[in-house]
């Protein structure tokens, strides 16, 4: 029945009209990939099945849904296969919710939580018992979300479980820990200049975003100084409560007995404090430009960008087969095409058009290629992206974007642990839980001509950021043919300036 | 040795109740291609993987990365595929190779001091060269396997090349798999390798994007061209820089026609399939093509390491101390020990490489992290610490390497180093770290259960080794059965009497003045601005 219905609506859609028959030859001036194939193609398609109906993930088939007195939500799943469990919290917590004199906690949070022992276990014995046990603790904090997760054999499950309750509920950010993070800080900050593709990261995010955003800022010396242990107790008070949890429960357990020993373990954690205000939404502005920072290197790398869009926007699916096609689908796109496949330019050319965010993303067209090629691969990834604009597209190339999406989804949610944690997530987010089905009949539903209006209303040619880290002096005078250069000098570190911060330098 | 009642009775640890087990059909062809079939029909998907035992070793002298440029062109078209006319194709085939052939002696001619330049010539071929491209491209159909492949839903999609073998993989809805069997026989029978001169340009690229402005990948590719003065593990797999530049489209077809025969190639399907099916399936697509006899293999033997090595260099990187010490391929009987001994200096967990912990190297219970990094006593000379023994089909290295602190001096970390690997001699591990050891075996086989792909990759890796897919699970308990005494035997006979290969890398960050503290974009020609900083 299912099966049925999808495939009327692929096959309704797929012979739907309006792409353009084109001429497969042309490139330049031509709109991109044709619809030229070979015989073996004609076999193929012979060969290929129909799609597999995915499977969406529903709250009460996938997970039961068990909300304690406190606050906090359970989201469980028996899955008997292996012997194994995997329990993951997730939490309201992140880089965007430091406030100024907070820069940089977040991030000490989540290593201290998974380093700096708790008031039963000191650091190094909890290490030890957890190799013992072969256990997988971790915990990453992100910027509006954070995670703090233990698997290990489901035989020693209970104990797993009350090593996770310890280290959310009662961690102990030892000093000697949180100095030697700091060491580790210290040696990134020393070395933010060594690689190429971290620096083009945060610098050219550094111009979209301000520091009171976390993609604008990045870990300084003074920055470092200032995150002490009280700072980051407190940031962890703010948000490790109840009501800002929510826990997955996936595995080799009886699921009402494992309910039980989760409520034993966090059903007398008390609620109460301010509650968290939602994070508001920036929108960064376009900063077009031509914009270097100097680096004696024999490849260029090269980013084209601009703000883009969240996920809330109504062409989120349009805009994410557009982005297949124009540089997202690799050898199926045109970026790829021109730039790697016809000219050698490049081993990575590609775009990306994140359309999940809450907040607005980079549009970005990236590229590294020898020095010599820097100024061709610019204008050949600006080309592109015109081009889209102007239309029209392949049937071939929308095909290829639309059935890639929609065959593959079948890969999604596909063990129980990812849908539990999708469930889970939708919640968090306050999407809807259906959001998978939807996005799926979304996809289904956008036309070549919605492609091609997409990309007019979302992409700025005109508005773009020409970004390069490179070899200054033999670059300079290609990037300056298309506009004023700027030059960008990211700060470096040494030793002094964290002597300036008061960190006494090295040991 | 003897360790008191109630510790036993603590380190009884995990035993292994209910182990899940695998079950392999493995069943080989006329022509020699063995093909592995593991049913798991919990998601109607199946992971595929082709892997050829041919990889980086076999390249040889002055064609280094032409497996790997090799593995690249695979994904150019066949006979049928990737091209709207053969007939036509195939006069300006040969006439782009007559014409490259001709510009690269002509470049090579050039480059010599005795000749003349004459760049004219090098115009005139590249203007032929660009004509002839630009009609051949007309013909071709770009990546049409790849594009088909992304049409049904293919997932993980690619290819890789490592030292010893070369491998292709996808992974599928469960009804796509006879477009998969037609398109992979297809291009081991009836490959054609269009597109050749720029894709050699790409690889070149993924040199530069890779190594050459990755300075700790430049250190890491210099330290095994001093492990290895003959065996040809010192040379990359991407090639080094001119043999890429030089290659020949012949060339790659060669070896292409040497090594890629079925009866070189392991097939896994891992999934939502039913093994007789599956065979049926390759009998259908991969029984007509004929095996190949295979060259004897010609691999220089590294002659013993006599004395010490050392490296020095000076790069934009986070210092670091590394040191290697010549061991033993995969499958040597004191191949386990060494893997025990590198766990017990390295632990798990804690502080691992990521910036919020978990797995990598320098976990938080190993030997050199409660030694270098966090001693109970106070604070220590390195943020990260970590050992590893590497084997492969051709006898590997154990390696030690370490970060200091920022500031501190490179010698008292090879100092700490060394001692701490001789320590494992005197103080072998306790049966605490080797009970940590066993346990970490166990559920990491039962982990390494939860993934199509990652079985298929694990059976193919041991079937090409060994010869037999049960190794995967063999080797496992050869490990587990490593007592303190084998591991202090080794690390005696390997490490402490054998000679270290030891590599400094130093930062160019010199301490003492500060910097520009750049930030805010500056106009073009001015020196680095203050304010901000980024």
């Amino acid at each position: 029945m299912k099966r049925a219905s999808i495939q009327f609506v692929l096959g309704a859609l797929l012979a739907a009209g309006g792409v353009a028959q084109q001429d497969p030859h042309g490139r330049g001036l031509a709109p991109g990939r044709g619809d030229l194939h070979s015989k073996g193609w004609e076999v193929a398609m012979k060969l290929k099945g129909a799609p597999i109906p995915p499977r969406f993930p529903e709250i009460g088939k996938d997970a039961r849904r068990i909300a304690l007195d406190n606050g906090l939500v359970l989201f469980a799943r028996e899955d008997r296969r292996l012997p194994l469990v995997q329990f993951e919290a997730l939490v309201r917590v992140g880089e965007r919710y430091e406030r100024p004199e907070e820069y940089g906690v977040a991030g000490f949070l989540g290593t201290m939580l998974r380093t700096g022992g708790t008031e039963k276990w000191k650091p190094q014995d909890l290490d030890d018992r957890l190799a013992f046990l072969a256990a997988n603790l971790s915990v990453g904090i992100g910027e509006d979300s954070g995670t703090v997760s233990i698997d290990l054999l489901s035989k020693d499950a209970e104990e797993g479980l009350a090593i996770l309750a310890e280290v959310i509920r009662r961690p102990a950010f030892d000093e000697g820990r949180l100095e030697l993070a700091k060491r580790r800080s210290m040696n990134s900050i020393l070395h933010r200049n060594d690689n190429p593709g971290q620096i083009l990261g945060r610098e050219l995010n550094a111009l979209f975003f301000p520091e009171e955003h976390p993609s604008g800022r990045s870990m300084t010396p003074k920055r470092l100084a200032e995150a002490t242990g009280a700072k980051i107790r407190e940031f962890y008070a703010r948000h490790f409560r109840p009501e800002n949890v929510r826990i997955a429960l996936v595995g080799d357990f009886d699921e009402k007995g494992m309910v039980e020993k989760v409520r034993a373990a966090f059903g007398d954690w008390p609620k109460g404090g301010e509650p968290i205000a939602p994070l508001p939404k920036f929108e960064a502005k376009p900063r077009p430009g031509v914009f270097l920072v100097d680096k004696e290197l024999n490849q260029s790398s090269i980013s084209l960008a601009h703000p883009g869009i969240d996920r809330d926007n109504p062409d989120r699916h349009a805009v994410a087969l557009m982005n297949a096609i124009l540089g997202g689908g690799s050898f199926s796109s045109r970026i790829t095409e021109r730039v790697r496949s016809d000219e050698g330019l490049a081993y990575s050319a590609r775009s990306s058009y994140p359309t999940g965010g809450r907040e607005p993303d980079l549009f970005q067209a990236t590229v590294q290629t020898k020095t010599a090629t820097t100024g061709r691969a610019v204008t050949l990834l600006e080309e592109e992206i015109r081009k889209m604009q102007a239309g029209p597209i392949s049937k071939n190339e929308f095909d290829t974007a639309k059935e890639s999406a929609l065959y593959g989804m079948v890969f999604r949610n596909d063990r129980p642990l990812e849908a539990v944690r999708r469930l889970m997530r939708l919640e968090f987010d306050g999407l809807r839980a259906d959001r998978d089905r939807r996005d799926f009949e979304g996809i289904s539903a956008v036309t070549p001509e919605a492609v091609v209006a997409a990309a007019n209303r979302n992409l700025h040619p005109e508005a773009l950021t020409v970004f390069v880290v490179g070899d200054g002096k033999a670059i300079e005078a290609d990037l300056a043919a298309m506009g004023k250069v700027s030059r960008i000098a990211p700060a470096e570190y040494d030793s002094a300036s964290f002597r300036e911060a008061g960190l006494g330098g090295s040991r | 040795m003897t360790i008191p009642l109630l510790a036993l009775a603590l380190l009884a640890g995990p035993s292994t109740p209910d182990e899940p087990k695998i079950d392999v059909v493995k069943h080989t062809l006329k022509n020699g291609l063995r093909l592995l079939v593991v049913e798991r029909p919990d998601s109607p998907t199946v992971a595929t993987q082709l892997r050829f035992l041919v990889g980086g070793v076999d390249d040889p002298k002055g064609q280094t990365g032409i497996a790997h440029l090799l593995e690249h062109m695979m994904f150019k078209g066949t006979e049928t595929m990737g091209i709207a006319d053969r007939e036509k194709e195939k006069p300006l085939l040969d006439r782009l190779d007559e014409l490259w052939t001709a510009l690269d002696a002509e470049v090579e001619r050039q480059r010599s001091p005795f000749a003349e330049a004459n760049p004219a010539v090098l115009e005139g071929i590249k203007d032929e060269i660009e004509k002839a491209t630009a009609e051949h491209r007309k013909l071709v159909v770009k990546d049409e396997l790849w594009q088909a492949y992304q049409r049904v839903g293919g997932q993980r999609l690619n290819a890789s090349t490592n030292q010893d073998s070369t491998q292709y993989y996808v992974d599928l809805p469960k009804n796509q798999l006879e477009m998969w069997a037609y398109f992979e026989s297809d291009r081991l029978a009836n490959p054609v390798f269009r597109e050749y001169y720029s894709e050699r340009d790409v690889v070149h690229e993924e040199r530069r994007l890779r190594t050459d402005t990755q300075p700790q990948s430049k250190f890491r590719e210099t330290m095994e061209t001093l492990i290895r003065a003959a065996h040809p593990y010192r040379n990359p797999v991407v090639g080094w820089p001119s043999d890429i530049d030089g290659m020949s489209r012949a060339e790659v077809l060669e070896y292409f026609k040497t090594f890629y025969a079925p009866n070189n190639c392991i097939i896994a399907l891992v999934g939502d399939v039913k093994a007789a099916d599956a065979i049926a399936l390759v009998e259908k697509y991969f029984g007509s093509i004929p095996s190949k006899p295979q060259p004897r293999r010609r691999i220089t033997e590294e002659p013993p390491m006599e004395g010490e090595r050392r490296l020095k260099m000076k790069l934009d990187a986070a210092p670091q101390v590394a040191i290697s010490w010549p061991t033993v391929a995969e499958g040597h009987p004191d191949a386990p020990a060494l893997s025990v001994a590198s766990r017990v200096l390295t632990g798990s967990g804690g502080f691992g490489g990521g910036r919020f912990g978990g797995g990598g190297g320098g976990g938080g219970t190993g030997r050199l992290f409660k030694r270098l990094v966090a001693p109970p006593e106070g604070r220590g000379i390195a943020i990260n610490a970590a050992a590893m023994h590497r084997g492969g089909r051709y006898p590997g290295v154990f390696a030690a390497t370490a970060t200091p602190v920022p500031g501190q001096g490179l010698e008292e970390i090879e100092t700490a180093l060394l001692a701490e690997v001789e320590r494992l001699a005197k103080e072998p591990p306790t049966e605490e770290e080797l009970a940590r050891v066993r346990n970490a075996i166990d559920a990491g086989w039962v982990r390494s259960l939860e993934s199509n792909p990652g079985i298929a990759g694990a059976i193919l890796e041991a079937e090409a080794l060994a010869g037999d897919w049960k190794w995967w699970r063999r080797e496992r308990e050869l490990v587990k059965a490593v007592t303190a005494e084998d591991v202090k035997r080794v690390v005696e006979t390997y490490l402490v009497k054998g000679s270290p290969c030891i590599g400094w890398l130093e930062g160019t960050r010199s301490p003492g003045s500060p910097r520009g503290r750049g930030g805010r974009p500056t106009e073009a020609g001015a020196p680095g601005g203050t304010g901000g900083v980024r």
